[in-house]
């Protein structure tokens, strides 16, 4: 269930599913494990929790959602829902996937922030009621233009290397001496600097809309059950690395967190 | 210049009004498909004739061929508009002709109802039952054998193809469909369907059932995804069969 009472986030939508855990395709499974998990809860929470909403508010939402939608019929302005979302499209898939760096993201934050103002200039190409598959998707392409201005100002806020995220600018060199010794000291440095990004950055951005600007605020990251590690995968010097962290860091880390 | 494209489509404004032709001319782009098409097409919103007209409505989700949702006729042959690349059409027809499958209703332009693909499957209770699954434990394991022969049934995509091409599958009779013949057999081989095996042979047993079927083989040679249909059809003659005999044995 989401904040909002009664409302569920099912599938690819559901919170365990973003960010630091979807990187690389779709979670069809993990969606029909959700969907499987929840559908009991829900019945239990219509069972025993569900309240009868007083029908004033519903048809409230349901006007303000119908003149939304004749608004957005009726519209005629120059600007085609398609192409919007091509340029949107296009400077986040170039700005905002696995390698990112801040003067390209600052730049999508602006270009995003374009596109908010373009879109008030919006002309339907389609004034049926009828299947109006354009009307549906310049809905869907305010909220894809939002999420893409939390997600690309998100980026730019975080100053650091996550998960599959790489942000060159911010990256901890490997270590790559050739003797022992120099290789145990530049493994400590390594994880000194991990430990100190993650003191700072080990943190779920929280983006609040309420329609008007963005407000971005950090939570902390429950590690009480999976304490944290170095993401040594493909990663030179990753043996080193895991070893001086078991020694030396794992206690402070769990101390730390607790 | 760059290479163009004619492409023309069979339009119909609601489920009942008429159809009628737009041509439309693009360039080509590399590695284009027909989703791609209909998106540029939207973009555009011109005919070859300079007309301004509303933007094709199409149906899409997954863009590589395994939700099924794009099924239209592509030059007269049932098929997946995301997996058809305008290069490969090229080669065999000079122009590309879009129109919806015929076999559903109409809902708009390129968008049929395709609720009766999903009517067949719950006619033969194509799912494993799961309700209180926590207590019935772990499931046979699968024999080898049943694992090949389940993995292609399982790749049915509920797509309609083989519904489009099939002769009994019409508005007269009121067959379940090739797939849903596959995916009956798919769940009487699995281990955690098998419980519901004898509703979905009385379901294939019954009318618009596999007698519906003449065997006319149509739906194997469309089916995008290789599902053994005929194989599944034969199998559920024989299965009928037996569990008729048996039931009037019981009776
Ligand atoms: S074999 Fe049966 S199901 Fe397949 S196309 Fe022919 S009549 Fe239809
Ligand atoms: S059997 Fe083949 S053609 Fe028929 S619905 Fe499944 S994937 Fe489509
Ligand atoms: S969009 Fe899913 S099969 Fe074409």
């Amino acid at each position: 269930m989401t904040n909002v009472t009664g409302l569920y986030a099912i599938g690819e939508a559901d919170y365990q599913y973003h960010g630091g855990n979807r990187l690389g395709a779709n979670s069809l499974l993990s969606c029909i494990f959700t969907g499987l998990f929840v559908a009991p809860g829900i019945r239990g929470y219509i069972d025993t929790h569900a309240v009868d909403i007083p029908s004033s508010l519903l048809d409230g939402r349901k006007k303000a959602e119908q003149d939304r939608h004749n608004e957005l019929v009726k519209s005629n302005g120059s600007e085609n829902p398609r192409t919007l979302h091509d340029e949107l499209g296009d400077t986040m898939t170039r700005n905002v996937t696995v390698v990112r760096n801040n003067t390209a993201l600052a730049e999508t934050v602006s270009k995003v922030a374009e596109l908010k103002e373009r879109y008030k200039n919006m002309g339907s190409p389609d004034g049926g009621n009828w299947t109006n598959q354009s009307v549906a998707f310049a809905r869907a392409l305010d909220d894809m233009i939002t999420m893409a201005e939390v997600i690309a100002q998100g980026a730019l806020m975080r100053d650091e290397c996550r998960g599959a995220h790489f942000k060159p600018e911010f990256n901890i060199a490997s270590p790559d001496a050739h003797d022992d010794a120099g290789l145990r000291q530049q493994a400590v440095e390594w994880c000194k600097k991990f430990h100190a990004k993650n003191e700072k950055w080990l943190k779920s951005t929280v983006a609040d809309y309420n329609g008007g600007d963005v407000q971005y605020a950090y939570e902390e990251v429950d590690t009480t059950l999976v304490p944290v590690r170095p993401r040594t995968y493909g990663l030179k010097g990753a043996e080193i690395i895991e070893e001086v962290w078991q020694e030396q860091f794992v206690k402070k880390t769990t101390a730390g967190t607790a | 210049m760059s290479k163009k494209v004619k492409v023309n489509i069979l339009r119909q404004d609601s489920p009942d009004s008429a159809s009628y032709w737009q041509r439309f001319e693009l360039p080509v782009e590399h590695g284009m498909n027909v989703t791609t098409i209909l998106l540029r097409i939207a973009a555009m919103r011109t005919t070859l004739d300079g007309d301004k007209v509303s933007p094709v409505a199409y149906d899409a989700c997954c863009l590589e061929e395994v939700c099924g949702a794009c099924s239209m006729r592509i030059n007269g042959r049932v098929r997946q508009a995301c997996s058809a690349l305008v290069d490969n059409l090229l080669q065999e027809e000079p122009e590309i002709t879009l129109e919806p499958m015929t076999k559903f209703p109409k809902v708009r332009d390129l968008v049929v109802d395709r609720r009766r693909i999903f009517e067949g499957l719950k006619r033969v209770k194509a799912w494993a039952p799961v309700d209180g699954y926590g207590s019935r434990g772990t499931p046979d394991r699968m024999s080898q054998a049943d694992q090949e022969e389940a993995y292609p049934l399982s790749r049915c995509m509920s797509c309609g193809c083989c519904m489009e091409a099939c002769p009994q599958f019409n508005d007269r009779d009121d067959f379940i469909g090739p797939h849903a013949v596959g995916q009956a057999i798919l769940f009487n081989t699995l281990p955690a369907g098998k419980a519901l095996a004898d509703d979905r042979l009385d379901a294939l047993a019954g009318a618009g059932g596999i007698a519906a079927c003449g065997n006319a083989q149509n739906c194997v040679k469309v089916c995008p995804k290789d599902v053994p249909l005929t194989i599944s059809i034969a199998k559920a003659g024989r299965a009928t069969t037996f569990h008729t005999i048996k039931r009037f044995l019981k009776s």
